[in-house]
């Protein structure tokens, strides 16, 4: 079930919140919670809800097992085993039929034949941001920072829980425990005032923004081997924009929804289009993951502590495995290779002192290698990938303004301008301090109803395909 | 990456950053809880107030006809109503039945019969997916129950895309005691969320600017009594001196934009509700003795070329192993691929647009059709 659909909005939220907030037992509002998220993600495909429930599962025991283990030993053991059937599942359906693919294809270059069996399984949606989820709760566990989950229950309800179940932000236990343990009694007008704040903004970055240049980027990606400088920036600058309030505003509904049922979650955006270089960009985009992967794996491979070489490798393996988090194919693997290559350069020049004082010429260079490698990642392979970098770097020619406005038109032009000097200029979500004003209010509410009137066709999220 | 990467303090006051371990604490907050429960029934209010107006407006003017208060004539062309009329005006029963979409619109059952000698009628309709068929081959078989009928029906992967079932055709008197009640019920919720849309709105504009000036959408259309459509928008547009060149410049933009929505559950796959349908209706050719002639339709190259990456030769590929599927399971259909205009020896420049081959390209394939057919036609 989309955020953005009439089912969503009309039927199942309002019977989720009335039932939410009429139960008084804390147990109960759980279960009618995990419940609810369940039939939310049973919406799509119900035959995946089990592997949602076993993961679940697996990680519930685990963290039990794990807190009244008092060998050692048997702790890492527990870890290990919870590690691998999390890492086992994900790569089964995520990973499976790339890797084998990927062996015929480098077996076939090669010479040899592998003509291994290439399995064709449908990605469960979501399982890469529950499975990131369970992890870090039983990671956790493990190093002592949380305590285990008090009942089953309250640990399904944070698997589950629905604004996040899908596509993030990915909300640790640590995040959540507390609010897990002590719910709210009654939604309070500052969490409906904070949750319509920030439900409508979401609503209105997806429907009336990035469904706009959807598909005109779809248009410039498709013409990918005629493309000159100008029409390859639009084409980079359009998804880099799409891609953006697509998730962010996916984002900006999650925290508004929990809101709504009384819980906060962390922020995922803080306006990554402002970065003034590649590391801070990582603060800005994403958090959750960007946070995820230093907690869990960049500190564990050893961090920036055991010098420098080591460090910028850390760095790279670390994009790498973000990178392939991101999606089965090697254009998110070349992606993640980007991002750490990137890192590493200004780890270099920021060490040697080289990087430039302009904030201006900081942040625009930072946002022109962001969206060089969007295209990366937009490109379904990276023969367009490398068609649509080639025209960005001028090889096939200038192209001319004419070029766009053939492909997209002159009004979607004007609105990639306007959103770049927004994205650039206006503060996010998060920044704009509300005054609880009628006129607000009103504002609001139009601007709520112009976006819920665009559903025509709900459109998926870019990011429900991790 | 690094470990100095741990996001900085609070810029502003107030404002939350996602330091680990910490939320976001309700932004909302400076002021009285009065006028925070104000600031949101305001919210609620506005958006009550907006997405009424928009709904009652599309309601009153029904551009869609799926209120039925008939205050203004509905946008949407329906050929359901006029093939209806012509099929009760029939006096013999038609041997063979075209059956599709608009792209089938130009089939003339006189060339059948010029070349067959078989008498035909055109029961494609505008916007077809898959469930028109089964009105029609119904409705023709309780018309003319004892005759043997021979069926063309063009298909392309749009026939299964994803989506209600025609408002009219359920609509329709005739047609629509064909469908059960769960399909009407559906998409009566279908329509009912339909008219709270700006496209609604949109819709709703045009026919009232239509009325003001007294623009009737039928009289863009007009019919032979074997169903074939003699002149449409396209006509109109090409003798307006539309360019074929934008028209695909603009076809190819328009699919690149809906393709991804409008079918199953990955790209490229068929929806399951049209597939459903399809079935159905073949059984039921089937069981009366009818083995259909199922022809992919042709599209112009450039549209071929351009969009074969981006999807549609996966689709086309998609459709065809799927009827090939069906021959295997037992079904009796002759299934022929004229969506290459070379198996044919079409003419790249006798279409209105990307999908919708002029009268000569279509003589073309026909004829095509009926000498590869064996005989199914004849």
């Amino acid at each position: 079930m989309l955020f953005n659909s009439h089912e969503f909005l009309f039927a199942f939220l309002p019977v989720v919140l009335v039932g939410w907030w009429a139960l008084r037992r804390p147990t109960a509002r759980l279960a009618w919670l995990a419940l609810a998220s369940w039939f939310f993600y049973a919406w799509w495909d119900w035959r995946f809800v089990p592997l949602m429930i076993g993961s679940t599962t697996v990680d519930y025991i685990a963290g039990q097992a794990i807190a009244s283990a008092t060998d050692e030993r048997r702790r890492k053991l527990v870890l290990v085993a919870a590690m691998t059937i999390n890492l086992g599942v994900l790569g089964f359906f995520k990973y499976a039929g790339f890797f084998l693919d990927s062996l015929n294809g480098i077996g076939g270059a090669l010479g040899a034949d592998p003509h291994l069996h290439v399995l064709h399984v449908v990605l469960p949606i979501g399982i890469s941001f529950y499975t990131f989820n369970s992890m870090s709760y039983t990671i956790d566990v493990f190093r002592r920072r949380v305590q285990p989950a008090a009942h089953p229950i309250h640990y399904a309800a944070f698997v589950a829980l629905f604004p996040h179940l899908i596509a993030g932000p990915i909300v640790r236990y640590a995040d959540i425990e507390d609010q897990l343990r002590r719910l709210q009694p009654r939604l309070t007008s500052s969490y409906a005032a904070s949750g319509a704040w920030f439900f409508c903004c979401g609503l209105a970055k997806k429907l009336i923004l990035a469904d706009t240049l959807a598909p005109h980027v779809g248009t410039l990606f498709g013409h990918h081997g005629s493309l000159g400088l100008v029409t390859g920036w639009s084409a980079a600058l359009s998804y880099a924009l799409q891609l953006y309030f697509d998730f962010s505003g996916y984002s900006d509904m999650a925290v508004g929804l929990a809101f709504l049922l009384g819980f906060r979650f962390p922020q995922n955006f803080d306006s990554p289009y402002k970065a003034q270089n590649i590391s801070d960009f990582w603060r800005r985009w994403h958090m959750s993951l960007s946070f995820w992967l230093r907690d869990y794996l960049f500190i564990p491979l050893g961090g920036s502590r055991q010098g420098r070489v080591r460090t910028l490798r850390n760095l790279v393996v670390t994009m790498f495995l973000g990178g392939l988090w991101h999606g089965a194919a090697w254009t998110f693997v070349v992606w993640g290779l980007l991002h750490g290559a990137m890192l590493v350069v200004h780890s270099v020049l920021k060490s040697a002192g080289l990087t430039p004082r302009s904030i201006a010429l900081n942040r625009a260079v930072t946002f022109a290698a962001v969206a060089a490698a969007f295209v990366v990642f937009r490109a379904p392979n990276l023969h367009v990938a490398g068609d649509v970098l080639g025209a960005m770097a001028g090889l096939n020619g200038l192209g001319s303004l004419a070029s766009v406005h053939r492909l997209v038109g002159y009004p979607t032009l004007a609105l990639v301008a306007a959103l770049l000097a927004f994205v650039n200029l206006a503060p996010n979500t998060w920044e704009v301090q509300v005054r609880p004003r009628l006129r607000y209010g009103l504002a609001l509410g139009l601007t709520l109803a112009a976006s819920v009137l665009l559903i025509a066709n709900p459109s998926p999220f870019l990011y429900f395909q991790f | 990456m690094s470990r100095s990467s741990t996001p900085s303090a609070p810029r502003r006051e107030g404002v939350e950053t996602a330091a680990r371990g910490t939320h976001a604490a309700p932004l909302v907050t400076a002021g009285p809880d009065e006028s925070l429960r104000r600031f949101v029934l305001a919210v609620a209010g506005a958006f009550v107030v907006l997405f009424g107006l928009v709904g009652a407006a599309n309601a009153v003017v029904d551009p869609y006809g799926t209120v039925g208060t008939g205050a203004f004539p509905t946008l949407v062309f329906s050929d359901h109503r006029i093939k209806v009329a012509l099929i009760a005006r029939l006096e013999t029963a038609p041997q063979v039945v075209v059956l599709g979409s608009s792209r089938a619109l130009k089939i003339e059952p006189s060339w059948i019969q010029h070349r067959t000698g078989l008498t035909g009628f055109n029961a494609a309709s505008a916007g077809a997916r898959t469930e028109e068929a089964w009105g029609y081959v119904n409705l023709l078989h309780d018309r003319f129950p004892h005759v043997h009928t021979r069926y063309l029906w063009l298909v392309e992967p749009e026939l299964f895309r994803r989506g209600r079932t025609n408002p009219l055709l359920l609509d329709n008197p005739t047609l629509g005691r064909y469908y059960g009640s769960g399909a009407k019920g559906a998409s009566k919720l279908a329509d009912v969320r339909q008219l709270f849309s700006w496209n609604a709105l949109r819709d709703s504009y045009k026919v009232v600017r239509a009325e003001l000036r007294d623009i009737k959408p039928d009289a863009f259309a007009s019919f032979a009594p074997d169903g074939f459509r003699v002149s449409d928008r396209h006509d109109r547009l090409l003798s307006q001196g539309r360019k074929l060149s934008d028209e695909l410049v603009k076809g190819i933009r328009d699919w690149r934009s809906s393709a991804r929505l409008n079918f199953g559950p990955a790209p490229g796959d068929l929806a399951a509700g049209p597939r459903a349908s399809f079935e159905r209706t073949l059984r039921l050719m089937n069981g009366w003795g009818d083995a259909p002639v199922v022809v992919l339709s042709p599209m112009h190259p450039a549209y071929r070329r351009a969009l074969g990456p981006a999807g549609i030769g996966h689709m086309h590929d998609v459709l065809l192993a799927y009827l090939h599927g069906l021959q295997r399971r037992g079904f009796r259909l002759t299934v022929l691929d004229m969506s290459d205009i070379r198996s044919f020896g079409g003419d790249p420049n006798a279409f209105y647009d990307p999908i919708h081959p002029t009268v000569p390209n279509v003589r073309r394939m026909l004829d095509a059709v009926i000498a590869r057919t064996h005989g199914a036609l004849q």
